[in-house]
């Protein structure tokens, strides 16, 4: 069939606009929109029709064509004989004769027709729309009179026919999906079950037009197709629940470890410790019984004269006045003689040091929470344990010491117990598994304490408490900590995912008995953190240890049974279990489910991807969580422990082992163990079956082998931003990170002077051929016509001062504030006490690529929050001294900085509000929706493989992603969660170091 | 006709090169040397615990000859520990200055401040009649330092001569060969010039500063208590913090020691405010120690004595700059013609 000219649809069918419940008096003419985009563009006065006629529905007995035909196959009488071509001068007769038309309907129709059609001359053909054994409407087809042939042929018809059925049955399939049909049962299975009756076949058997179409054949054939669509819906429609109860369940999280518990209690100490005291009262009572002027005015005096112009004397009488009334009320409070001494109701000192880590949890947590709803995560960030645990984890004192307080525990020893990567066999079966405790080169045993949190303290302490202690072991566990490095998908949303494991255990402590729950109570509890190094499963045929396999538990031995049931399987079987119901779809709460849906984040990347199956891998590692216990350290050798591991594929076996009490152990150490992957350097993707496997976003560098464009793609939208192409697979790691930086870095050729006040002290030389970094004794001593070579390159100071001098002047002095704890002395030189020592350090080729590549990457920041942390004095300097632009949300500094180009910069950060908020040309903001008309607009074809574009938000949204991930700039657009963007600055500002600023920034754009 | 004397600069500073060879001198070293102080045979420790560097003049054609008349620069580098005063090693340091030091001999001996030197060991150093005079240098604040502003200096800030390597738009820096042991004569001029003349400048600035910043209350002859006139000389932190500098009182800060400090403002406008060696110098090179002191005590006596009864007592304010205008001026024609 061949129809060549213009043509146009009516289609009248049931209003289905109202979920299941089928309008069956009304026809409404569907797919308006659609014709509107096909057709060739009408006049503007058009839109009024198609308008009435999308807007309006026809009863069905205003419908002649429609209701005659839907009556005729209802009662089996319609066939192919009916089926004419008619003439549009006939359908609107009426008008030509009597100058009215038959209802609204048919004159909008005419208004419409009359443009693209001949009315005199061109026809239409009706049809039947038949879906599953019945009839939804008709498709009337309006053609032009030179395609009358085609569309005359009868045998067209039959074809037509079945292809509008099969067109409209697809889109009920879809409909099922459609907005509140996703509550109840598919109405389709209904409509399935009939089309495979007796029933059915009997009705094709007599109706005329269902036999002629041969309909009993044609589901008979395809019925499998569509219940398998059916399928998928479900599939669907499930994973659509899983999305929303994997967010339930995690803010059961919330609820449960932080608020329930944590929060509950600090709460509760902090509004006794707000308001218990009234200072008014005390204030006066002091002022009669012991005038200020006895022992305050010297005070004041002393005060005022060392800080002139900071307060009147008045005011500093007063501040004084009200500082000592608490101290004198706290001191003598009767509360603290008969209430226990609790450190952070009574301590007499701020709690600012440990209110702080609290308040960065708690933010994190936020991120934490638009990650899950958003669930799309570009790349993430590789830290070691040590900066992990020590510095983000256990800092934060308040939360840890009180997750348990319920339980009346407040005393948490945080435990680390290194395993050793070797293999021992076991020697029992499948679920014994013999573990080797490391030792590092000094011979400690990598067993032990690493920090200890005491939150209740003693009253000899209420002037100053120390919260956290470093626990024996913490500096060699330290030192091997650091030299563990992890990857965190999605940076603070991986970081919190395990935290959620960590902080579930330490909640669990309320199934130990009343005998075990006081020893805690009186000893604190321990918390056990065991790291083995381990390689993705044998059967993937990987060598290289790609990840820990963490370990999480309390170090009390509990009872291993409940009942005849044993809680390592029970727990295990538990999480076996879809995150949902099976029924009614609805979120399953509790512990269990939030170590598994955390765990399959820090494995795959997502939270949705809880219950995937679907790979060898995955059906391999999921639960992603196992459930495991051993009886402790080998008392006969403590290098070795010993566990019984239940997991996917040994489940059955270990269920049979454990069902035997009285051979089993009845008391042991019950353990969750999870993986999470190691941070590495570079990976050379070969094809595209390896992504279902390794997870190539925990490397630093991705070499594509063949430079495959689809395989570009899809590493760059897994966040890694260090792609390369073509590397040879033999390369160390410090020649393609040359590679990469040979690409990244614009300028092609350079020198950057290290200067001390005015003196250079060193030189690091860049160019297509080396990268070297030389002492300036060194550099005088190149040859003559090498150093006159290096004269001509582009040159950039990096001017540090005395470590002595104040942070005001440097500022004035464009000198970046060095301190001798700050990355640059710590990270990239070794020996390297101060900046005055500049000679001393030494800097390995990997460590002067990276600080080549903090220094030469430029930045431009378009966020408020960010911008707020540094005065605009402050900004201005690092964007000169740094390249590292950061300015509020503001028009006119984009524009300023559009005048440059954007090209320039490495990374253009932009907060998604300042985008949504931009005002285009006709005055509209771009708003989330718009994002590609922005980029259009904004930014245009400035992005490339060193010119990499950043939005941030701290909202879980995902429409601008959707937005953006078909057009061309998704290659070059990735996201950051603004929390870390924020964390980046704030830390560096903590120790007031300017490279830190950058490097962190850095670390937090590159992922590592 | 009077011959020129010999030029010598006389360095005591953290020099890398000593650092780096292990010969910081600290009283250990020079024991484990067996340096004897009553041996008087120093010399044998020349390219040792100390070198020379001779002065000479750059020619175009790449020839460096030796200025006349002679000049040289001498470094040597004291430990790091505590009132050297009281060290075997300030003794050697002594011996170095007495072997310099001669009658045709201008000898100027430069302590780091922050090796622990301070007017103590000036005074000691200046108790050698051979030496001409004795300066304090630190933190890269003091002329001897390159500063790139004024293109002038002679030390780096990183234990060397100072040596920038040349860049499209501005020439190499170099003011001495190391390996020749040779400093450029252009340089140690204007280093030798400057501290020459150093005590003369640094007081007739602060006169001139200090009374430009007081001219506004000559206006009128009215009286006006100390206390006033403290305040209004604190609202110039700097000026106040070189006038307590002058008096001697250098560790008063404002702020509670928060506030900048003397050697900020040194560093911030690449210039050397501190008087903490001018009055030893004066008295045992100039004489002039009393005329320096009258001004100290005047000044003491209208921005710090307070507290005494008589102090409370308000002062005329013409009289006092007039009083305050002829001690500085008579302190300043005290110096010897020729600086």
């Amino acid at each position: 069939m061949d129809v060549k000219d213009t043509y146009l649809l009516f289609i009248n069918i049931l209003d289905r606009s109202n979920d299941h419940s089928v309008q069956k008096e009304h026809l409404i003419y569907a797919g308006v929109k659609a014709q509107t985009e096909l057709l060739p563009v009408g006049p503007q006065s058009l839109e009024v029709n198609w308008k009435f006629l999308q807007q309006d529905s026809l009863h069905i007995d205003d419908s002649n064509e429609s209701k005659k035909t839907i009556k005729r196959i209802s009662n089996q009488t319609y066939s192919l004989d009916y089926i004419e071509v008619k003439d549009l001068k006939n359908y609107f007769r009426r008008y030509f004769e009597e100058g009215t038309f038959a209802n609204r309907q048919q004159e909008n129709e005419y208004s419409i027709l009359k443009h693209y059609f001949d009315i005199d001359k061109d026809h239409y053909l009706s049809l039947p729309i038949i879906q599953f054994g019945w009839v939804d409407g008709i498709v009337h087809i309006i053609f032009k009179d030179s395609d009358l042939n085609a569309l005359q042929d009868r045998k067209n018809w039959k074809k037509l026919i079945k292809l509008f059925s099969v067109e409209y049955e697809a889109l009920l399939i879809n409909w099922d999906l459609a907005n509140k049909n996703t509550t109840w049962d598919s109405i389709l299975t209904e409509d399935m079950d009939y089309v495979e009756s007796k029933q059915y076949e009997a009705m094709t058997e007599k109706n005329p037009i269902f036999k002629e179409l041969n309909f009993k054949e044609y589901y008979r054939n395809a019925g499998n197709y569509y219940r398998q669509r059916l399928k998928s819906n479900y599939i669907l429609l499930k994973a659509e629940h899983r999305k929303r109860a994997i967010i339930a369940i995690l803010i059961d999280s919330y609820a449960h470890n932080i608020s329930a518990h944590s929060l509950t209690v600090l709460k509760w100490w902090f509004q006794q410790r707000a308001t218990y005291l009234d200072i008014t009262s005390i204030k006066s009572k002091m002022e009669r019984e012991f005038p200020f002027e006895n022992w305050g005015a010297s005070l004041t005096k002393f005060l005022c004269e060392k800080f002139p112009g900071f307060f009147s004397e008045e005011d500093m009488a007063e501040g004084i006045k009200g500082e000592a009334a608490r101290w004198y009320g706290q001191l003598l409070d009767k509360k603290l003689e008969k209430t226990p001494f609790r450190a952070v109701r009574d301590q007499i000192f701020s709690l600012s040091p440990q209110l702080a880590p609290l308040f960065k949890y708690l933010l994190e947590k936020g991120a934490f929470w638009s990650g899950i709803t958003r669930d799309k995560h570009f790349g993430g960030e590789i830290t070691n344990f040590y900066d992990l645990f020590w510095k983000d984890f256990v800092q934060n004192s308040l939360y840890l010491g009180t997750i348990a307080y319920s339980e009346g525990i407040s005393k948490l020893q945080v435990h680390f117990r290194i395993y050793s990567g070797r293999d021992f066999h076991a020697d029992e079966d499948v679920y014994w598994r013999v573990y080797e405790i490391k030792r590092d080169k000094a011979g400690h045993l990598l067993d032990g304490e690493f920090a200890k949190i005491d939150i209740v303290g003693k009253q000899e302490q209420a002037l100053q408490n120390d919260f956290l202690i470093e626990g024996e072991l913490h500096e060699p566990l330290k030192a091997e900590l650091e030299s563990y490095e992890v990857f965190l998908p999605g940076g603070v949303v991986g970081k919190h995912a395990l935290f959620t494991l960590i902080e579930n255990e330490i909640r669990n402590v309320r199934h130990y008995n009343r005998e075990d729950l006081s020893k805690m109570k009186k000893n604190g509890l321990d918390l056990i953190i065991g790291i083995r190094p381990s390689t993705l499963s044998k059967s993937f045929n990987y060598t290289d240890k790609s990840m820990y396999k963490i370990g999480i538990w309390i170090g009390m031995p509990s009872e291993l049974y409940d009942g005849d049931d044993h809680y390592v399987s029970k727990r295990f079987s538990k999480q076996l279990e879809d995150v949902i119901t099976e029924e009614t779809h609805r979120p399953k709460l509790g512990g269990a489910f939030q170590d598994k849906i955390c765990a399959a984040m820090l494995f795959n990347g997502t939270f949705n991807s809880v219950e995937n199956r679907n790979t060898v891998r995955d059906s391999y590692y999921y639960p992603w969580v196992r459930s495991a216990f051993s009886e402790g350290v080998d008392l006969e050798n403590e290098e070795k422990e010993m566990d019984f591991e239940v997991q996917n594929r040994n489940k059955v076996q270990a269920d049979i082992y454990l069902l035997d009490k009285e051979k089993n152990s009845k008391k042991g150490y019950i353990k969750k163990y999870f993986h999470i992957w190691q941070g590495a350097n570079i990976y050379h993707l070969q094809h595209s079956g390896i992504l279902k496997e390794e997870n190539i976003a925990r490397f630093r560098l991705v070499n594509v082998v063949d430079g495959d464009e689809h395989l570009l793609r899809e590493v760059r939208s897994r966040g890694i931003v260090r792609v390369l192409t073509n590397l040879p697979l033999d390369i160390s790691w410090e020649e393609a990170y040359r590679a990469w930086l040979s690409i990244w870095v614009k300028e092609k050729e350079g020198r950057i002077n290290f200067l001390l006040r005015h003196t250079e002290v060193g030189q690091l030389v860049f160019d297509q051929n080396a990268i070297n970094f030389y002492h300036q004794e060194e550099y005088l001593q190149l040859p003559q016509e090498e150093q006159e070579r290096y004269v001509d390159y582009p040159f950039f100071d990096l001017g540090f001062a005395h470590g002595s001098s104040k942070l005001s002047s440097e500022v004035e002095r464009k000198v970046l504030n060095i301190r001798s704890d700050g990355v640059l002395s710590n990270k990239f030189f070794q020996n390297l006490p101060s900046i005055e020592e500049f000679d001393q350090g030494t800097i390995s080729k990997r460590s002067l690529y990276e600080l080549l590549e903090v220094l030469q990457t430029r930045i431009c920041i378009f966020d408020q929050r960010i911008a707020e942390r540094l005065s605009g004095q402050k900004r201005a300097f690092l964007n000169e001294q740094l390249s590292c632009g950061i300015y509020g949300e503001n028009a006119k500094d984009w524009e300023n900085v559009k005048v440059d180009g954007l090209s320039k910069y490495h990374f253009i950060i932009v907060h998604l509000a300042f985008v949504e908020s931009y005002i285009d040309k006709t005055g509209k903001h771009y708003g989330e929706e718009g994002i590609v008309r922005f980029m259009d607009e904004q930014i245009g074809d400035q992005l490339s493989d060193n010119c990499i574009l950043v939005l941030t938000t701290g909202r879980g949204r995902e429409r601008w992603w959707k937005r953006l991930q078909d057009s061309k700039y998704a290659y070059h657009t990735t996201f950051r969660p603004v929390e870390m963007l924020i964390d980046a600055v704030e830390s560096a500002g903590l120790i007031k170091d300017d490279i830190d600023l950058k490097y962190n920034l850095i670390k937090v754009l590159f992922g590592s | 006709m009077t011959e020129p004397k010999r030029r010598i600069m006389l360095i005591s500073w953290k020099w890398r090169d000593f650092k780096k060879g292990g010969k910081v001198i600290t009283n250990h070293l020079l024991q484990e040397l067996n340096w004897d102080p009553e041996d008087n045979n120093i010399a044998k420790f020349k390219d040792v615990l100390f070198d020379e560097f001779i002065v000479c003049d750059p020619l175009p054609n790449g020839e460096k000859r030796p200025v006349k008349p002679e000049s040289r620069v001498v470094r040597t580098s004291i430990g790091d520990e505590k009132h050297p005063v009281d060290l075997v090693a300030f003794g050697f340091l002594k011996s170095l200055v007495e072997l310099y030091g001669d009658h045709d001999v201008e000898l100027f001996v430069f302590l780091h401040r922050k090796d622990g030197f301070g007017d103590q060991e000036v005074k000691d150093i200046l108790g050698n009649v051979k030496v001409s005079n004795c300066f304090l240098i630190g933190e890269g604040r003091d002329y001897i330092y390159y500063d790139r502003n004024r293109m002038q200096g002679l030390l780096g800030d990183h234990g060397r001569f100072i040596h920038n390597t040349a860049r499209v738009d501005k020439p190499e820096i170099k003011v001495a060969d190391t390996k020749k042991k040779q400093v450029f004569q252009p340089h140690f001029d204007k280093v030798w010039n400057y501290y020459k003349f150093e005590f003369y400048t640094k007081i007739l600035e602060l006169k001139e500063d200090l009374m430009t910043y007081l001219f506004i209350w000559e206006k009128d002859d009215k009286s006006a208590k100390r206390t006033e006139f403290r305040e209004y000389l604190m609202a110039d932190e700097k000026l106040y913090q070189r006038v307590n500098n002058f008096i001697g009182n250098s560790s008063l800060l404002l702020n509670g020691g928060e506030g900048k400090k003397l050697s900020d403002y040194e560093s911030e406008d690449h210039k050397s405010y501190a008087f903490d060696d001018c009055r030893i110098n004066l008295a045992k090179t100039e004489n002039i120690d009393q005329e320096y002191d009258e001004v100290s005590k005047l000044l003491s006596s209208v921005f710090l004595n307070h507290g005494r009864k008589k102090s409370e007592a308000p002062i005329k304010v013409r009289k006092m700059l007039k009083q305050m205008n002829s001690k500085f001026n008579k302190l300043l024609k005290a110096f010897t013609p020729n600086t």
